[in-house]
């Protein structure tokens, strides 16, 4: 709740005082990037989000930058974990915790339309998350930058640009953390967790595998779509646990994430392999039903139809109806027009017919062969008493 | 006069043995003996709970092409053969499944599946008339249970229709085998062995999409077989986690059964005119290739043994014997020509019927096999995902990130 009102406070106060906490912001970020020795090309390079993130990731006292990393990750899935990992940063030292929630509250802003997006757009999402994440520890600093921090990070276009600058006024804000060295440590590897595609194995580089392993194993069908960013979230998270595990011995934990991770991609290929199955069954027993038919019937039929080629395994990420509708086969009998035959001179319109003349009459319009439509037709007349009228 | 009369009798007698035994020799017709008992389904007696049910995969036949006999060679369709190795295993898997003596019974796609128990075979015979398939069994350790050649001759009577809504010409055939499964089953194995070689398929099964955890269950013994040397605990999260993706590799099997299935019913039609058509065909064939031969080995003894009374004879009767004897094996000689001449007949008329059904048998499959392995490559991208996912979620639990 403390999180709402901050951030209805925040907002109200960004309406009010707009341009004056922006210009406060302006000043508090140059003063901060004069302070920062690195980090001008960072403030400067707001439209790309690779170097902005690669900025972050790649300087090497981005530990405490990161240290907000696993409450905005967890964050964006549960708000009331974000809370209690926010917390438990916060025992080092308060304003990390704050940061944390600050950083919850731009991602919770910023990300959220990017990642309604396809996939790609959802790995800049995550690329927002990481900028935003230093960002919030640059709000550390003061209220007032913080506030211009949130501010400006609820429009998504503005969080890249903020997020970059702010990772290096993080790179400031990170002294304070450096106190605890083992902790900062483990964080930089989540840095790189959280910066998804090239910038993981840097992070990973820091000092530890981290948890890109897994990520960069997945199957690439596994992380496509909607997946890929819970599954870079969950090892972003699993991730962190892991950098912050080390000192505090909570790696169990960590792996068990990793594994819920892994377990719901298990299940959602199950989804998909289910779906897509049944379906090729579905259509392969209807064939085979047919074919029966038509063997009872006498009617050897002709080989290589088109409703017998095969269809393929789409996409893990791909819905099962998707996969339903598209291996359809162009000839098949729900999307093939129907030819339809004229009734007889002697059938009225059938604007009378009741459910069981209009089966008849429409079987009779459809049938190709001249005999059983007329055969049909006579039922037709039959059922409605043509005949007799006649 | 006396004593030359006696002299032409015996030669005249000589003369008449030879005429007979040649005609014995044509008129010994080659017979068939045909059972026409049918051998039943055997189920078994006793209540076997399920988890003793084995399961039994049926490899696609061998179609045998290349231990086909050159004399059957010109009238074997090498494309018959192959639609016939589709067939003929969804037949014996429907069998072995009704016989309710097994578990699931499936026609595999390929071997990457393992199974309890799994049957090859290969097609050494198939005209209509006759039928000769070699089984060979073997189970999930690797020990063979026994190879076996089944051969069925059938008469006319099985193709009439009213046999054949019943049953397939050749249903004894799988029958046979079924039994003698049953039978080997019986005699052979204990129910702790069953349970045994249950366990080894799950586990080989378990170490194809996780070789890191389940390598260490398996090992071979020195008779070549697999062992089991430990075993996961039940609620092992990883085995849970395969027996979830076994569960959708019988799915993904099934589909494969619907596959065939409906292979089988198109075909059946064509494939049965074949068959009653091959059967008249291959019969007359063989008559008349025997006819031939036998022609022309009673014209070749009838030529000589005129020959020989011609030219040793010491009158007039002897010697116009012996050259009524030349002149009548020449006659068999050229019948039996004209036999083998009708036989070729026959033997092209097998040959355009092969062509007609190959015609209309091939594209299907062309048509089963592409789907088929369609979706084995689907599946098996989708499998080799999972692996990878499994691997990441072992080494997740043993720390090794």
């Amino acid at each position: 709740m403390e999180f709402t009102h901050l951030r209805n406070y925040k907002g109200k106060q960004h309406l009010l005082l707009s341009p004056l906490s922006r210009l406060v912001a302006l000043v508090a970020l140059s003063l901060s990037l004069a302070a920062c020795q690195s980090s001008s090309s960072s403030s400067s390079s707001s439209p790309a989000l690779p170097s902005a993130s690669s900025s972050s990731s790649s300087s090497p006292p981005s530990s405490s930058s990161s240290s907000s990393s696993p409450s905005s990750s967890q964050s964006s899935s549960a708000p009331s974990q974000s809370q209690s990992s926010s917390q438990s940063q916060g025992a080092p030292s308060t304003p990390s915790s704050q940061s944390g929630q600050q950083s919850s509250q731009s991602r919770a802003a910023g990300s959220q339309p990017s990642a309604d997006s396809g996939s790609p757009a959802q790995q800049a999402g995550q690329d927002n998350r990481d900028g935003s994440s230093p960002a919030a520890q640059g709000a550390q600093q003061g209220s007032q930058s913080t506030a211009s921090a949130t501010g400006s990070g609820s429009t998504p276009t503005g969080t890249l640009g903020n997020s970059s600058g702010q990772a290096s006024a993080g790179s400031q804000a990170r002294f304070p953390g450096d106190e605890s060295q083992p902790g900062g440590a483990g964080r930089d590897g989540s840095t790189g967790d959280l910066n998804s595609g090239k910038n993981q194995s840097s992070g990973g580089g820091l000092g530890r595998p981290s948890g890109d392993y897994s990520l960069d194993t997945l199957p690439e069908g596994v992380l496509s779509g909607k997946s890929s960013g819970e599954v870079s979230n969950g090892q972003a998270s699993s991730g962190s646990g892991d950098g912050a595990a080390r000192p505090s011995g909570n790696g169990a934990m960590t792996a068990q994430e990793r594994g819920q991770v892994l377990d719901e991609q298990l299940r959602r290929g199950y989804e998909t392999f289910d779906g897509f199955i049944l379906s090729e069954r579905e259509r392969a027993q209807a064939e085979s039903n047919a074919a029966g038919s038509a063997a009872n019937g006498g009617a050897a039929g002709g080989g290589g139809s088109s409703s017998s080629q095969p269809q393929t395994m789409p996409e893990s990420g791909a819905p099962a109806s998707a996969v339903l509708a598209s291996s359809l086969p162009p000839g098949a009998p729900s999307s093939a027009p129907s030819e339809t035959f004229p009734a007889p001179e002697d059938i009225p319109n059938g604007r009378d017919d009741d459910v069981v003349a209009r089966q008849l009459r429409e079987a009779a319009t459809s049938e190709p062969d001249a005999q059983l439509r007329e055969a049909l037709w006579q039922e037709y007349r039959n059922y409605t008493g043509l005949g007799e009228d006649q | 006069m006396s004593a030359m009369t006696a002299l032409t009798a015996q030669q005249a007698k000589k003369l008449l043995g030879a005429g007979l035994l040649a005609l014995l020799l044509v008129a010994c017709n080659s017979h068939t003996v045909k059972s026409t008992t049918y051998t039943a389904i055997i189920q078994d007696s006793q209540d076997v709970p399920e988890d003793l049910l084995l399961d039994v995969g049926v490899a696609v036949f061998d179609p045998g092409i290349d231990e086909i006999d050159k004399r059957d060679e010109e009238t074997t369709n090498h494309e018959i053969r192959v639609a016939e190795s589709r067939y003929a295993p969804f037949l014996l898997a429907e069998t072995l499944q009704r016989s309710a003596n097994w578990g699931i019974v499936r026609l595999m796609p390929n071997n990457e599946s393992p199974m309890d128990v799994i049957i090859n075979g290969t097609i050494l015979q198939s005209d209509g008339e006759a039928m000769q398939i070699r089984i060979e069994v073997t189970d999930s350790r690797g020990r063979q249970w026994y190879t076996k050649v089944y051969s069925e001759l059938i008469s006319q009577f099985s193709y009439e229709p009213s046999q054949r809504q019943q049953a397939d010409p050749f249903q004894v055939i799988y029958n046979k085998i079924s039994n003698d499964l049953l039978e080997y089953r019986k005699r052979n194995l204990t129910n702790q062995q069953i349970v045994e070689i249950r366990t080894i398929s799950e586990l080989l099964f378990a170490r194809r999409f996780s070789p890191d955890v389940f390598d260490a269950y398996l090992a071979t013994n020195r008779q070549g077989n697999l062992v089991i040397t430990s075993l996961p605990a039940e609620t092992d999260p990883v085995l849970e986690r395969v027996r979830d993706i076994r569960e959708r590799d019988f799915m993904f099997i099934d589909t494969v059964q619907d596959y065939y299935a409906t292979y089988v019913r198109q075909m059946r039609l064509p494939y049965d005119t074949w068959r009653a058509l091959s059967y008249d065909e291959t019969i007359e064939l063989r008559e008349l290739r025997a006819s031939a031969n036998r022609r022309f080995v009673a014209g070749a003894a009838a030529v000589l043994g005129g020959l020989a009374a011609a030219t040793s004879g010491g009158n007039y009767a002897t010697q116009t014997g012996g050259a009524v004897g030349v002149g009548a094996g020449a006659y068999l000689i050229k019948s039996g020509f004209d036999k083998r001449a009708e036989a070729k007949l026959h033997s092209d008329a097998l040959q355009e019927l092969g062509e007609s059904l190959e015609n209309e048998v091939a594209p299907r499959v062309f048509s089963l096999d592409d789907r088929t392995i369609t979706l084995t490559g689907s599946v098996e991208e989708q499998y080799a995902q999972w692996k990878e996912v499994l691997a990441d979620i072992y080494a997740s639990e043993v720390g090794d990130i």
